[in-house]
């Protein structure tokens, strides 16, 4: 069976984890939502929801998928839920009501008001202790790894606007990073994922050298995150994503619809196969 | 012709009978059969199979399956679930964007000399005559094109939308032979293995228990997917008569297993709790020094208070056991979960009063474990 390829199932989960910066930075301006820490918040709750209703078959959600969400910046390491998705599905922090358009059924859009869940809320304070985060990160992938050592391998998505600070923590972050790829399970190595909500224009979707990067802090996610595997390929093109041989699970400065596709993509491997 | 039918069905590893989205029916009065495959990530797929193998055993002689009045009937059954008080909000959100259930299916009728089926999708009809010389002389029949391959991608009838794919029909002169009607993990199998399979069906499947052991053992050597499971074997014999007659007709009826599942379900106090989570924030010393403000551990890790660090050492010991016991908890819940189901499927076989299952049920009791009625 090639790499990560196994697939999500209520006798072996799947387990992801969202790394979400919550420095200070984070609270400044983005298009899309007014700051990018809402943002953040927005793309998490809406990849929940979306992996809720791909787990879901009517009025019951089958737990295929263990989700972590571990904020860093104020407090240092946030570890702010831990849960099987149906479990999610049943207590979000919250509802708010919203709109969605639908089809009307006849080639035209109505606009309908459905229930937003949201279980993780904006914030955003000092420090970036990305090596950290991933340090956490990585016990808590051996941790499910030694219970489960059959299941699909983990995936940790990464989302930040920036280096790691203080300095130490961005050598850190580059050989955790390492050591987490280097984990393997009887599905192949866990993987790292990176979307970096940036300031320039430079638009970059999963490239596959650092040439291709505008500046340091695209550099740096660069480095620390996994070559897409094969077995996501459908998953990309579902996502319309272009994936190449050699892409790396990166996105930086990606318009909101795109990073939403890229979280969607990270997290939607293990159900997108058979 | 003399008919002998039988029928196995089953869930996938790690969920529940009431999770299972395969359907068969079948009809002896109208010599109708089917069998429908609920695709497990769309909307409400149990009710869709379900409505498709009714409706289509239900119908008279040659009549076509309507696939608008079966679309009819799974809204008003969708319909009704979601204007209950304790609809999910997930429930009335897919509702409310018309999402569709989908299914795959296989349809059979024998009528006086001739068999008439058609399929959508990736459940199979194989037909293997006697006498045949292997799987070249067998009848094969879904929507699959050659060379089949079983991807996550089949045919399909749709609750809401047109289908996907088109409908493949076959019709054949009555022999001497076996219908098997089968969804696509076993296909596939099928597939594979060839007359290595058929030959496990013929022997080795002579009840749902026979059935299921055998499906465990399959799943174990990975040579069946983890997918929920059906199958009816139907089988002819020339009794020298011109009509049809039905001998043995075992059927697994779905709803009686999961009747069972309910009885025999035990009220657990989460036993999906993973502990992992815990014993990583108590473990890592580099960790707890960056985390005072992990959600549940506040108390035990506060350092500016009066607790010395002997204390705290102390604390996360007792914390550590705390979790090691959770976790024997745990397994031993679910071991005596898989020992009820057993007396459950037990007392169904050999029939154990009701009085000794209530003395059962009563000594577990005095160890935390009751029963949902």
């Amino acid at each position: 069976m090639a790499s990560n390829s196994k697939q999500w199932s209520s006798a072996t989960p799947g387990y992801i984890i969202f790394l979400v910066d919550q420095s200070g930075s984070m609270s400044e301006p983005y298009p899309e939502k007014g700051n990018k820490a809402n943002f953040t918040s927005m793309v998490i709750n809406r990849t929940i929801n979306e992996l809720i209703n791909v787990n879901m078959a009517g009025d019951k959600v089958k737990d295929r998928v263990f989700i972590s969400i571990i904020g860093y910046g104020n407090p240092a390491i946030n570890e702010i839920r831990s849960d099987y998705i149906s479990k999610y599905a049943e207590s979000p922090i919250r509802i708010e009501t919203g709109k969605q358009k639908v089809s009307d059924g006849n080639g035209g859009l109505i606009e309908i008001d459905v229930q937003n869940p949201i279980w993780l809320e904006p914030t955003a304070s000092q420090l970036t202790p990305m090596g950290s985060a991933l340090e956490f990160a990585k016990k808590l992938v051996e941790g499910w790894m030694s219970k489960k050592p059959d299941n699909p391998a983990p995936v940790i998505i990464n989302i930040s606007d920036g280096l790691p600070y203080p300095d130490e923590e961005e050598q850190k972050a580059l050989k955790v990073s390492k050591e987490i790829m280097a984990l393997s399970c009887s599905d192949g190595n866990p993987i790292v994922f990176n979307a970096h909500i940036g300031d320039s224009n430079a638009k970059c979707i999963c490239p596959e050298t650092v040439g291709e990067l505008p500046d340091d802090q695209a550099k740096f996610l660069f480095e620390i995150s996994s070559k897409v595997p094969d077995s996501y390929i459908e998953a990309a093109q579902k996502q319309a994503l272009a994936v190449k041989t050699n892409s790396k699970g990166f996105v930086s400065n990606a318009d909101p619809e795109t990073f939403i596709k890229f979280i969607n993509f990270g997290s939607s491997g293990g159900s997108d196969k058979r | 012709m003399k008919i002998n039918i039988r029928g196995y069905i089953t869930h996938k590893e790690a969920e529940k009978y009431s999770d299972c989205a395969d359907r068969y029916a079948a009809n002896t009065s109208n010599s109708r059969f089917a069998i429908a495959d609920g695709v497990s990530k769309s909307f409400f797929p149990d009710y869709w199979a379900d409505i498709l193998v009714n409706e289509f055993v239900a119908l008279d002689l040659d009549k076509e399956l309507s696939i608008e009045n079966c679309q009819k009937n799974w809204l008003n059954k969708v319909a009704d679930k979601v204007n209950t008080q304790d609809v999910k909000w997930y429930t009335k959100n897919a509702f409310i964007r018309q999402e569709s259930g989908l299914a795959t299916f296989v349809g059979l009728r024998i009528e006086d000399d001739k068999w008439f089926a058609s399929a959508l999708g990736d459940s199979f009809l194989f037909f293997v005559p006697n006498g045949n010389k292997g799987f070249d002389d067998w009848i094969k029949l879904s929507s699959k094109p050659l060379p089949v391959l079983f991807d996550s991608f089949p045919d399909y009838y749709s609750s809401r939308n047109k289908q996907h794919g088109e409908l493949q029909r076959i019709e054949h002169p009555l022999v001497e032979g076996t219908f098997y009607l089968m969804t696509d993990a076993l296909s596939e199998w099928v597939f594979n293995k060839k007359d290595e399979a058929v030959k496990e069906i013929n022997e080795k499947w002579q009840n749902q228990e026979d059935f299921e052991r055998s499906i465990t053992e399959l799943r174990f050597l990975n040579v069946l997917n983890n997918d929920d499971s059906a199958i009816l074997i139907i089988s002819l014999k020339n009794d020298g008569r011109n009509t049809l007659t039905y001998g043995d007709v075992n059927i697994q009826n779905l709803i009686e297993l999961v009747e069972i599942e309910k009885v025999s379900e035990v009220e657990t106090i989460n036993t999906k709790r993973e502990t992992f989570v815990d014993e990583v924030k108590l473990s890592d010393s580099s960790i707890m020094s960056t985390s005072d403000n992990f959600p549940d551990n506040t108390e035990n890790h506060e350092t500016s208070g009066n607790e010395t660090k002997d204390e705290i050492k102390l604390s996360q010991n007792a914390q550590e056991i705390f979790n090691k016991c959770i976790n024997v908890y745990d397994k031993s819940l679910m071991k005596i979960e898989s020992i009820i189901r057993s007396i459950g499927k037990f007392s169904r076989k050999r029939k154990i009063s009701e009085e000794e299952q209530k003395k059962v049920k009563e000594k577990l009791k005095e160890y935390g474990i009751s029963f949902k009625n």
